[in-house]
């Protein structure tokens, strides 16, 4: 009797063993590797943005796909802070309206000295939060990876 | 004992080990990740800064050498703090996002040709504020043997000024009517190597040379008094 049951014991510790810390493992390290692709695609296409001065829709998609490639979903937010001499304060403009502009197909244009800023979260669980969260429940809300750059816009092209 | 109960065993004892040390690894991680952000927003912004001087001395029509006065550093710094508070995504009135990071942020140096501008936390009757302090020169004040004091204004490269006080009087040192100029202060400045003719003879005396100011002093004194 009490051989059986340290066979189980052993059977159920050498399942963890050998099929889920491996798993864990790998998928750690791709979430890890996610955000390093994350992070350069992000600042790519911030410092992009922000030495030629407009977002063209092939860039834009390029970023996302490069993202998405990632095998995770995500919640991508921009904003562009103009500055308005009229009432001296910067005005922001957030992902819808440039959204718009790169789906009817055009340029969207920003100004020298505005402010571009770029927010990226993934918005599934990952697999290895998932796997995470049978051994240890976790927060459902959390992300892990969330990617955030901007900077000022230095040179503008004229060449539209 | 059977082998399966030295595996458990041994499991039990390497698996609070392992928990350790991945939690540790996971940690270390986060903490790279944070490192690396922190570093490229600063990176950044400081570029942004730079950047920012240079804009305006074209702007200015100074093209490469741009004599930084303290608007154009308060610009710099300005642009500095406002690329920060981009990167943290907070409103960006200069003065908000200034109080906010100053706390973090000891001092900014702005590095000139001729000297430093420090901007940094400073106490006022209004409490603390960052404040951009007047531009500290690279200067240095040699005594001469007999005390005279003698200033030298060292630059970034080999130009050189060394100021002579008042009442010395400098052969070679002329007003505008090219009599001896026996009052204002004796500036004498050039790169360093150059050749100086402090008696107007047309024959070079001396060679303008930080290091060998004693020289430069001696030879004044022997000659000039």
């Amino acid at each position: 009797m009490e051989d059986s049951l340290s066979i189980v014991f052993a059977i159920i510790i050498s399942l963890i063993l050998i099929f889920f810390v491996p798993l864990l493992d790998t998928w750690e390290m791709q979430d890890n590797l996610s955000y390093v692709v994350t992070y350069s695609a992000v600042t790519d296409f911030v410092d992009t943005v922000r030495n030629t001065g407009y977002i063209s829709p092939d860039n834009y998609h390029t970023f996302l796909s490069t993202i998405l490639a990632t095998g995770n979903t995500y919640d991508v937010t921009m904003e562009h802070r103009e500055f308005n001499e009229d009432i001296a304060t910067y005005l922001n403009t957030y992902t819808n309206t440039i959204e718009e502009t790169l789906d009817r197909g055009e340029n969207y244009k920003l100004d020298k000295y505005d402010y571009f800023y770029v927010t990226v979260k993934n918005t599934n669980r990952t697999q290895a939060s998932m796997l995470n969260s049978f051994f240890a429940p976790e927060d459902q809300s959390n992300f892990k990876i969330g990617v955030s750059y901007g900077g000022v816009v230095w040179s503008v092209r004229d060449e539209f | 004992m059977k082998i399966q109960h030295w595996a458990i065993i041994f499991i039990f004892i390497m698996i609070p080990l392992s928990i350790v040390c991945r939690n540790k690894i996971s940690k270390k991680n986060l903490n790279l990740r944070e490192e690396t952000r922190y570093n490229n927003i600063v990176d950044n912004a400081t570029y942004d800064a730079v950047n920012q001087i240079i804009e305006v001395s074209e702007e200015l029509g100074y093209g490469k050498n741009v004599p930084i006065t303290e608007n154009i550093a308060n610009a710099a710094i300005d642009r500095f703090f406002a690329s920060l508070s981009v990167n943290f995504n907070l409103p960006m009135e200069s003065k908000t996002a200034k109080e906010y990071f100053a706390q973090y942020i000891p001092a900014i140096v702005i590095v000139g040709y001729d000297g430093l501008y420090v901007c940094s936390q400073e106490y006022t009757s209004e409490g603390y504020s960052f404040k951009l302090k007047p531009k500290i020169p690279y200067a240095y004040t040699y005594y001469c043997s007999d005390g005279t004091p003698v200033m030298i204004h060292f630059t970034l490269d080999n130009y050189v000024s060394v100021y002579f006080p008042n009442d010395t009087f400098l052969v070679g040192a002329t007003d505008e009517e090219g009599n001896p100029d026996m009052d204002g202060t004796h500036i004498l400045s050039g790169y360093v190597g150059n050749l100086l003719d402090l008696d107007m003879d047309g024959v070079d005396d001396y060679v303008l040379d930080p290091y060998g100011i004693s020289a430069l002093s001696r030879s004044r004194k022997t000659k000039l008094y």
